[in-house]
């Protein structure tokens, strides 16, 4: 994978880009489309890439994934990160990171 | 998850619409820059930090009052790392003047999908942390490359 993504910022060729493959579905996928256009839908599609990529494997290998109840469960659990997450958001477009994130949230509860 | 859905837009309306959430990209973009151009950079750090604080405490809260049993040595453990990787996956540049909050969202689902497809694989939690860190690891070179790239 390292060895992949290496050429790919060494060498500014598209197409061996391209022809990566696809064995960390995210990350060449991010890489990918960062390559061809740099605006916000492409990235946030990525993103959306990565998670379908997640999806589909959840669907095939385990037998009670699309159930609603696994569902729900992931989206309540998905939202406490989510929530912590938009504050980490505001930190990091500032251009900082914020460690301490993880003890509010226990010494919070 | 409503509260996480609607934090979400608000998040969104206060970074694209708002004067504070623009000074905020400035300052994550060239923090020099803006400094020179007078923007109360102390100010605004201070509140990105406390805002980061609070979200964190009202997801602890909310996670508490689910549970409804609290451990602060283990309920948040780590979750700071989690939460970088819901925001680096979304496309938010760790190097900072850049954000996507759907992309946050969507990472956040991801990590959390992901992690909840590893453990019912009878992996354990700890080897879904080490595909955590992998994917920050690939999400921050993939970064570096676009951005020297472009």
């Amino acid at each position: 994978m390292t060895g992949t993504q290496d050429s790919g910022s060494a060498v500014a060729s598209p197409t061996e880009v391209v022809a990566a493959p696809a064995d960390q579905g995210g990350g060449t996928a991010a890489s990918v489309r960062g390559r061809s256009a740099t605006s916000a839908l492409s990235r946030n599609g990525a993103a959306v890439v990565a998670l379908v990529v997640v999806l589909v494997i959840g669907f095939v290998t385990v037998p009670t994934f699309g159930s609603v109840d696994n569902l729900r469960n992931v989206a309540v659990a998905a939202s406490f990160i989510a929530i912590s997450s938009a504050g980490m958001t505001f930190v990091i477009i500032s251009g900082g990171i914020d460690l301490s994130t993880g003890s509010t949230y226990g010494s919070s509860s | 998850m409503l509260v996480a859905v609607a934090l979400a837009v608000v998040v969104a309306v206060v970074v694209r619409r708002t004067a504070f959430g623009h000074r905020l990209l400035a300052i994550g973009g060239n923090r020099r820059a803006s400094v020179l151009a007078g923007l109360p950079m102390q100010r605004t750090i201070i509140a990105v930090y406390t805002i980061s604080g609070v979200l964190a405490s009202v997801a602890g809260i909310i996670f508490t009052a689910r549970l409804r049993a609290g451990d602060p040595s283990c309920t948040g453990l780590l979750i700071e790392l989690t939460g970088i990787t819901a925001v680096v996956v979304g496309g938010g540049a760790l190097n900072g003047g850049q954000v996507k909050i759907l992309g946050t969202v969507v990472g956040a689902v991801f990590i959390q999908l992901l992690t909840t497809t590893l453990v019912s694989h009878n992996v354990p939690d700890s080897g879904a942390r080490i595909v955590q860190a992998v994917i920050i690891i690939a999400a921050v070179y993939t970064q570096r490359t676009t951005r020297s790239g472009s």
